[in-house]
């Protein structure tokens, strides 16, 4: 995690965001540029988290698991659903396969 | 007996057992389930609503404080006989802390905090909705087309007597199948996240609390709101008694004081509900875990399999006799 202390560090990620911001005018990596602006966005999203403190910082962590528990149940639902009209997809095979087979016969 | 009905009735025979053998939920398992998942619910509807009112009366409340009357540099609103100080609204003014009605109210703290009570309010809703899913009727559909699809293939061992049976023998198949997913991602998620539950039920509820006197807790939105409400009523209080002759000054500080009044009712009668609902929600969570790791059937779940078990007797006796 970055260190809000380090005098050094939010100039230093500015001037990189500065940089990035002229590459764009000039350089055609998208690809690239996205991956190092990805990377400098959850260093400043970082460089937040030191205004909580460790208890704070333990919530968060745990409520973002929560919104992934909860996304996995929202999944395994739509799973469900998908296994319950498997046997119907199935099925319409097997219509097609009878229909090729009685067109040979 | 033909010989194709014959594997066919050793195939579905073999997925029986097979299905058999993976329990779904008991109906213990699933009275916990969902009985978490309310109180998840519940916990997290009423305390997002409740953090949504403390920042809106909070800049309320700071904006009442501005309309009040200077009082005296000696007064001290909160506790005038032994304490002195100026006026609170210079300092306030002097803090620059117009800039932050909110107070508290706002920033990272604060919104990584209200996003607590959304995430628990969602999950619950996302469990009671897998565990209320009913999927019955497209796998009736899904199984009537199979028979079907399966009676039309040219020489077919399925007659229009056995249709029937083929459907409602892998309808219940399926709906084994089905129930046993259900349970085994309900059983692997609660019991992952379980510990991140109890966390955010147990902050979510001590930020409802009031300590007891003196004993101020650091970061705490029910002392943060009740300290904002305290001062105006005791601003206001002070206001009217100081001009009591000034029509305006007496009516303004008389509605500013009634607002600080609701608040701390708030405070006296909804925040203990939060706090006490936040338990409840920790406890639902541990009582989950407890019923997920006891497999044991019920007298309930008995009767259900036994309920399943004649559907499936009389499918493959109809098929047999075909």
């Amino acid at each position: 995690m970055a260190n809000m202390s380090d005098p050094e560090v939010l100039p230093d990620l500015i001037n990189q965001l500065y940089v990035l911001y002229n590459q764009t005018h000039v350089v055609a990596q998208e690809a690239t540029l996205t991956g190092q602006l990805q990377d400098l966005t959850h260093q400043l999203s970082q460089l937040t988290d030191v205004t909580l403190d460790p208890t704070q910082t333990a919530y968060k962590n745990a409520v973002t698991a929560i919104q992934q528990a909860t996304k996995l149940v929202k999944q395994a639902q739509a799973d469900e659903a998908q296994v319950a009209t498997a046997i119907g997809q199935v099925a319409s095979v097997i219509s097609a396969l009878a229909q090729v087979a009685a067109a040979v016969a | 007996m033909n010989i194709h009905v014959r594997t066919l009735k050793i195939l579905l025979l073999a997925a029986t057992l097979q299905l058999s053998a993976c329990v779904g939920l008991t109906v213990n398992q699933t009275q916990a389930t969902l009985k978490f998942a309310s109180a998840a619910t519940d916990l997290g509807t009423a305390s997002s609503n409740e953090l949504t009112k403390m920042h809106d009366e909070t800049i309320a409340m700071n904006i009442a404080m501005y309309r009040l009357p200077d009082l005296p540099t000696e007064y001290n609103p909160l506790n005038p006989k032994t304490q002195k100080r100026e006026p609170i609204i210079v300092t306030e003014i002097s803090n620059g802390e117009y800039n932050n009605l909110a107070s508290r109210f706002a920033g990272n703290w604060y919104e990584v905090f209200s996003s607590g009570p959304q995430a628990m309010k969602a999950y619950g809703q996302a469990l009671t909705a897998i565990i209320n899913a009913d999927n019955s009727a497209k796998v009736k559909q899904s199984t009537d087309s199979l028979a079907a699809a399966l009676k039309a293939i040219p020489k077919s061992p399925i007659s229009s007597a056995t249709q029937s049976a083929v459907s409602a023998l892998s309808a219940q198949l399926t709906e084994w199948a089905l129930a046993s997913m259900k349970a085994h991602a309900i059983r692997t998620i609660v019991t992952k996240y379980d510990v991140d539950v109890a966390t955010v039920c147990r902050l979510i509820g001590d930020n409802f609390v009031i300590a007891a006197s003196g004993q101020h807790q650091p970061d705490n939105f029910a002392e943060d709101f009740q300290a904002v409400a305290q001062t105006l009523a005791a601003s206001s209080k002070t206001a009217m008694d100081l001009h009591s002759d000034d029509r305006l000054i007496r009516s303004d500080s008389l509605a500013n004081w009634l607002t600080a009044q609701q608040d701390l009712n708030e405070v006296k009668t909804v925040f203990p509900a939060i706090a006490k609902s936040s338990g409840g929600c920790a406890s639902a969570n541990t009582a989950l875990i407890q019923a997920l790791s006891d497999d044991r059937l019920g007298l309930k779940d008995i009767e259900a399999f036994y309920s399943d078990g004649k559907q499936l007797q009389s499918s493959i006796k109809t098929l047999s006799s075909n």
